[in-house]
């Protein structure tokens, strides 16, 4: 029976290898720079040949009429030889170059795809046409889209923010750049991935490559704490997940999403099991975005780490963790509805009131803002308890200025780190506002943008997701999030307060950004403010978002 | 492009979109004062001299801006819609730029940009000296924009990104002098209380979406008639609730007696003349929603006689000079939430605007004494400042009379006009309560004049007091013309200029069925008025004009239980710490306690449930790991509980 | 619910045997005569007497050999089935047979790499 089975002809499926291309440069980036960092002082040995491999991929890709993709990979061709003559003796600067362009090719490439998926055009809104690519594995549909530029931006942005910090700390090792490009490949394949096992697969990537990216600093206890924390605890909660999935694989006999989300609006599937599983998928899920009471890892690992991989992981994993809670919600358990909504909304307020309860008794900095980042986990689970297109799009576009709005916090508080050593506690602060007036502005307007007050980025955020939390009708929450957001508001404030409203310690050492650091806190703020002040252009396509693959 | 709006009333608003002319300039208004603030923030250091004439240039500037566009509207009454770009458009919520000029925009651009310039006018000869000047003018300059944008938005989160806006300017600008701790702490205090009040407007503004299906207010006024008057009655609360934080009324003034630690002038503009006057601006606006609930308005009504007659209960027995106009602002903008609860909607913005006038004045007035005194504050410490400082004598002495409601200076008019629609409406005990708070307003100002100016001087020999330059004096003199005859100009009869200008853009009160108390007619109650503030003058002067009063501290007039918790300000400010920091704390710290305690516990406790756990942490891992895995599996075994109880 | 059901036997098994333990267990002890000795406590009554705890730490190299290990051993696994479908490709298929070659090396190659990065940093030295 099983022999008789083995020799029919198997199906191959095409291979449309568009459809994960930004991942595929960045993978191919994430190699290459560790052959290089291992060919440590030949690296031409490695550039070289890459960049021919590269050009000529490029070349090709071109004569194949695909000129974008082709532009990208030639430009990384030539870049890579390039960056290794300009910078012979400083390995981790090419690293950081050119993790920085792949992200850069990657965001182009994006940008490409989207266009190509995209219907109407001109002044009219455009609608994304969702595709199904590698036999229904992975949706090129607008949360792959978001998430990508929300991921890949976030990487663009941490590199340099984390470059000098790295350098000061002494642990800007050559693994660093090739973990975080295969992190970001992780984030942005789970915002694509349209079946279970991809959905896993892509989860475990970026979660291993994080447990790593959080002990970076050796000889730090509390790093090496947050990574054996992090580990253990999300081997925990991977291990509920993929009970979870594989229940849920036994209740539908699917592994698809879209097959999953058919099957168990049949009134035959065995409900029983299929709750089971999703509620063992709700546990595994909810650990990674930090809902309470999945949360506890949340202050202790964001605490330790290294704060550029703190602000990586707030920013990041949240927005590609929602983009596969979305995914599996609204596209496999749309039959299982008035099940998790009341538990997702219960969960949610709590997460909300418990997050910036805590947070308003913290002292460090770090850890406040881990307290913060649970609010805000809860803030954007509205968008998914609405079940609505303008609830999906909402949540996308909140993850976006929650991102923007907490790498420019980490920025400045890596900025006042690196002088000052340790942790960075409320005290630090004192009259920060008068001795560095662009590091504590710039703080306190991500800090603004984080309570939620226009007109930030932060604001129009919250306005979405309340909105579309109104509209469906979970009033009593977005209540409960505004009250959270007064509480939150309050700490955010103390903040600000302590900086420019009291004294500085004159014994206190100034902040100092490094160019990198500079650079990427200014763009930040920029974005901060620009999100908040013209939001239209990305609020569009994250409303053209809600098209699914189904 | 002309369209009719019809409020089912019968009312027909005349809406003229236009992008062209005088009206097409107006988005030019809060963009001006943004740009004095970006340039005098960016040029800090580089033109640092020049920081107050670019800011005043600015605040000129939108102020001839603001003069023409109300021009164009007094000329050719319409409602005028500028058309701006998009703000955010998504899933069918839109709301843009687009700029609402009508004839109670008109009004409050001109109160605003008006009062606005003659502060920055006087802050030069004010805060001269000050190590940060370039950045006071750069704060003033940025509250200007915030609140022309609260008054020009045509949607109702345009208005809020003004109102909070707003807030910020008025949080950087109360903890302007922030060495004192206590200045600081009254900045954050003022900040969060508003916060309070956001929540009700931000919850406010879901519920308009999600019963219009816009925020912009000349859809939702158009539309509001339609409305169930439960639904209307939860909206209009939700925005009152909004309008009382930053309005100071009952329950939330606590803010605004603090929010005096800021410099004299910002006291004048923002927590006097024209930021406090948001809420009453709000619940003005949104009038044809008001009247589609009765109900609600009566709460407005008692809200705004409670606290009218409250404040000037507490403003009786303060001594700080800033402290009893602080009071006595929230007792005026008490009076006009009177108005709009009993339907006088022009009556309180006809107070508005004569308050901003006289109040504006008066703490000008405060700031010239506390610029002579060497910032003594006490007024058991000043007395006889009218020889050594005639013009703000002569100054002072209008703005006390405009309050109290001396005809016919400016105060009288408005006020009186309140409480006589407050009487033809049927409203018989807030009446009384006006009347009684009309008697105490006179009172306490009257006091407070007395003991600065008159009198033999009891400041010592510490200080010697003398006019102030002329860049202070100039503003007061143009403040007290205003003073002096603005209402007779404005709105000397009931029904005078102001009162048909602002005719179309108000609520239809008809419908209400209004009935008088009494039989009184208006001849009776205006001198009834008149007696109200003749008795509490009178009052004033037996108490403290006619007695010695030359040797620091006298006893008042009044003692025993009622007085002293008048002084001590009935504890309000004490009872709130106490409930709400104290609990709040609370709160967080049994938050903690469960965080670090409990969590521990309960993972022991269920540790000899659940034997798989312990196995394997035990000695693995340490223990706060083993309690993390604790509670996740926990929290997994209650959220399977929950799930599986519904299907199985 | 015929996915419980199949639980449902195993839970049988499992009460079952743990019974059949119990009873065992029981019975010996009600039959058997106790008379410990000091010889017959050790863990192992013959060989070399146990020394310290069980608890010991283990060098982490171990570890790293033992991952290197699996690592190549799962990528064998992955080469059967690929070996047993490159066979079939040819032009008609929607991919060639030379994709799947270079598809594989590929997938060596990076797994190399990897091995490659740890030789350089050193954990493949014994001592």
């Amino acid at each position: 029976m099983f022999l008789a089975q083995a020799t029919e002809p198997l199906e191959i499926p095409e291979v449309a290898w568009s459809s994960f291309a930004p991942e595929l440069a960045l993978t191919a980036a994430a190699l290459v720079l560790l052959l290089i960092a291992i060919a440590k002082g030949r690296q031409q040995l490695v550039a070289v040949p890459a960049a021919v491999v590269s050009l000529a991929a490029g070349i090709w890709l071109v004569t194949q009429q695909l000129v974008v993709p082709g532009g990208v990979a030639i430009a990384l061709g030539l870049a890579l030889p390039a960056l290794v003559f300009a910078f012979p003796r400083r390995g981790s600067l090419v690293q950081a170059w050119g993790a920085g362009l792949a992200l850069v090719g990657a965001l182009v490439l994006t940008g490409w795809q989207y266009l190509t998926v995209l219907e109407g055009g001109g002044t009219e809104v455009a609608t994304i046409v969702p595709q199904a690519a590698l036999a229904g594995a992975l949706a090129n549909d607008g949360i792959a889209f978001f998430t990508r530029i929300t991921v890949y931006l976030t990487g663009l942005l941490v590199v340099p923010i984390g470059y000098g910090y790295l350098q000061d700390r002494r642990i800007n090792r050559a693994e660093v750049e090739p973990l975080l490009l295969l992190a970001v490949v992780g984030m942005a394949a789970l915002g694509t991935a349209n079946d279970l096992i991809t959905l896993f697969v892509a989860l475990e990537v970026l979660s291993l490559a994080l447990y790593v990216l959080a002990g970076l600093a050796r000889r730090d206890r509390r790093s090496q704490e947050a990574s054996l924390k992090y580990f253990v605890l999300g081997a925990v909660a991977s291990a509920i997940l993929l009970y979870g999935m594989a229940l849920t694989y036994v209740a539908s006999g699917e592994l698809a999403l879209p097959a999953i989300g058919s099957s168990l609006g049949l009134v035959t599937t065995d409900r029983v099991v299929a709750t089971l599983g999703l509620a063992l998928i709700t546990v595994g899920l909810g650990f990674k975005v930090a809902l309470v009471p999945f949360h506890l890892w949340t202050p202790d690992v964001y605490q330790g780490s290294p704060t550029n991989v703190t602000a990586f992981m707030a920013a990041a994993t949240k927005a590609a963790g929602f983009a596969a809670i979305l995914r599996l919600y609204l596209v496999a358990f749309p039959g299982l509805q008035g099940l998790w909504v009341p538990v997702l909304a219960v969960l949610a307020a709590l997460t909300m009131l418990y997050g910036a309860y805590l947070a308003l008794v913290q002292r460090d900095l770090k850890r406040m803002l881990a307290y913060s980042s649970i609010t805000h986990a809860g803030y954007a689970t509205i968008g998914v308890v609405a079940v609505s297109d303008a609830g999906l799009s909402g949540t996308l576009w909140y993850l976006l200025t929650y991102a923007v709005s907490t790498l420019g916090a980490f920025a400045c508080v890596i900025a006042i780190e690196r002088t000052r050593g340790g942790e960075v506690g409320l005290l630090e602060l004192r009259g920060l506002g008068r001795t560095s007036p662009a590091i504590a502005g710039i703080l306190s307007l991500c800090l603004l943008s984080l309570a939620g007050l226009p007109p930030t980025a932060g604001f129009v955020g919250k306005l979405v997701v309340f909105q579309a939390g109104v509209q469906a009708g979970l009033t009593w929450l977005v209540v409960i999030g505004v009250l959270s957001s007064v509480v939150a508001a309050f700490f955010y404030l103390r903040i600000a307060g302590t900086m420019f409203l009291e004294d500085a310690d004159p014994a206190l050492p100034l902040p100092a950004a490094s160019s990198g650091l500079t650079v990427g806190t200014a763009v930040s703020a920029a974005l901060v403010v620009f999100l908040g002040i013209q939001p239209q252009l990305f609020l569009q396509v994250a409303d053209s978002a809600a098209a699914l693959v189904r | 492009m002309k369209l009719l709006a019809v409020l089912a009333s019968g009312v027909e608003l005349e809406v003229v979109e236009t992008t062209s002319g005088l009206i097409g300039l107006a988005w030019l208004i809060p963009l001006v004062p943004l740009l004095g603030f970006v340039g005098v923030l960016l040029a800090t250091r580089a033109l640092a001299d020049r920081a107050a004439t670019i800011a005043m240039g600015a605040a000129a500037l939108t102020f001839v801006l603001s003069a023409a566009v109300a021009t164009t509207v007094i000329l050719e009454p319409a409602t005028y819609v500028r058309a701006m770009p998009t703000w955010i458009d998504v899933g069918g919520f839109t709301v843009t730029f687009e700029l609402l000029i009508d004839q109670l925009t008109a009004v409050m651009l001109l109160v605003v940009t008006g009062v606005g310039l003659l502060v920055h006018v006087y802050s030069v000869g004010y805060m001269h000296g000050d190590s940060r000047y370039p950045r006071y003018f750069g704060y003033l300059n940025l509250f200007l924009a915030s609140m022309l944008i609260l008054v020009l938005g045509s949607n109702l989160l345009t208005l809020f990104l003004g109102w909070e806006l707003v807030g910020l300017s008025s949080y950087l600008l109360i903890g302007f002098w922030f060495e004192s701790r206590s200045n600081a702490a009254a900045a954050k205090k003022a900040f969060v209380t508003n916060r309070v009040g956001d929540v009700s407007f931000m919850v406010g503004m879901f519920l308009t979406f999600a019963t219009f299906g816009t925020l912009d207010i000349l859809d939702v006024v158009t539309d509001a008639e339609a409305l169930a008057s439960g639904t209307a009655f939860a909206l209009v609360l939700l925005f009152l609730g909004g309008a009382v934080a930053k309005s100071a009324q009952i329950p939330l003034y606590v803010w605004l007696p603090d929010a005096m630690a800021g410099p004299t002038p910002v006291s004048a503009l923002i927590h006097a003349a024209t930021m406090v006057t948001a809420g009453v601006y709000l619940l003005v606006r949104l009038s044809p929603l008001l009247v589609v609930s009765v109900d609600a308005m009566e709460i407005i009504a008692w809200v705004g006689a409670l606290t009218a007659l409250f404040a000037a209960l507490i403003a009786v027995r303060q001594d700080g000079i800033k402290e009893i106009l602080a009071y006595s602002t929230i007792s005026q903008l008490g009076f006009m939430f009177l108005a709009v609860g009993v339907g006088a909607f022009r009556e309180s913005i006809f107070h508005l605007v004569t308050h901003a006038f006289f109040k504006g004045l008066l703490f000008l007035v405060a700031g010239s004494v506390m610029h002579a005194m060497a910032n003594r504050t006490d007024i058991w410490q000043m007395g006889g400042l009218r020889k050594v400082m005639p013009v703000t004598f002569w100054t002072a002495a209008i703005g006390t009379a405009a309050i109290a409601g001396v005809p016919p200076l400016a105060g009288f008019f408005s006020k009186d006009q309140i409480l006589t629609e407050a009487y033809f409406h049927g409203y018989g005990a807030i009446w009384i309560i006006g009347l009684v708070a009309a008697v105490l307003t006179a009172f306490y100002m009257s006091r407070w004049f007395i003991l600065i100016f008159l009198g033999r001087p009891r400041y010592g020999e510490v200080v010697h007091p003398h006019e102030s330059p002329p860049s202070m004096t100039v503003p007061l003199i143009v403040l007290a013309v205003l003073s002096a005859i603005g209402g007779l100009a404005l709105n000397a009869v009931h029904t005078g200029p102001l009162y048909r200008f602002l005719e179309p853009t108000v609520g239809p009160i008809d419908q209400l069925g209004y009935e008088p108390v009494g039989p009184l007619e208006e001849a009776v109650l205006i001198p009834l008025a008149i007696v109200a503030a003749a008795v509490g003058i009178l009052l004033a002067y037996l108490a403290y004009a006619r007695r010695d009063v030359s040797s620091g501290r006298m006893s008042e007039p009044v003692s025993g239980v009622g007085a002293e918790l008048m002084e001590r300000r009935f504890f309000v400010d004490e009872a709130y710490e106490k409930v709400f920091t104290g609990a709040g704390g609370r709160v967080a710290q049994a938050m903690v306690w469960f965080d670090t305690r409990v969590i521990d516990g309960l993972v022991d406790g269920a540790g000899a449930v659940s034997v798989a756990i312990g196995r394997v942490g035990r000695r693995a891992q340490t223990g706060l790991v083993r309690s993390y895995v604790g509670v996740v599996l926990l929290g997994a075994i209650v959220l399977v509980g929950v799930l599986m109880a519904q299907v199985v | 619910m015929s996915f419980f059901e199949q639980y449902g036997t195993f839970a049988i098994l499992v009460v079952l045997g743990c019974l059949l333990y119990a009873l065992i267990m029981v019975v010996s002890r009600v039959m058997r005569p106790s008379v410990p000795s000091p010889q017959k406590l050790t863990t192992y009554e013959c060989g070399v007497p146990a020394e310290g705890t069980g608890w010991t730490q283990v060098n982490i190299r171990y570890y790293v050999f033992a991952f290197l290990f699996v690592i190549f051993d799962v990528e064998a696994i992955f080469l059967f089935p690929w070996a047993v479908i490159v066979g079939g490709l040819d032009a008609t298929t929607p991919v060639s047979p030379m994709f799947a070659v270079v598809a594989m090396f590929l997938f060596i190659g990076t797994l190399l790499e990897g091995l490659a990065y740890a030789w350089k940093k050193g954990v493949l030295r014994w001592d």
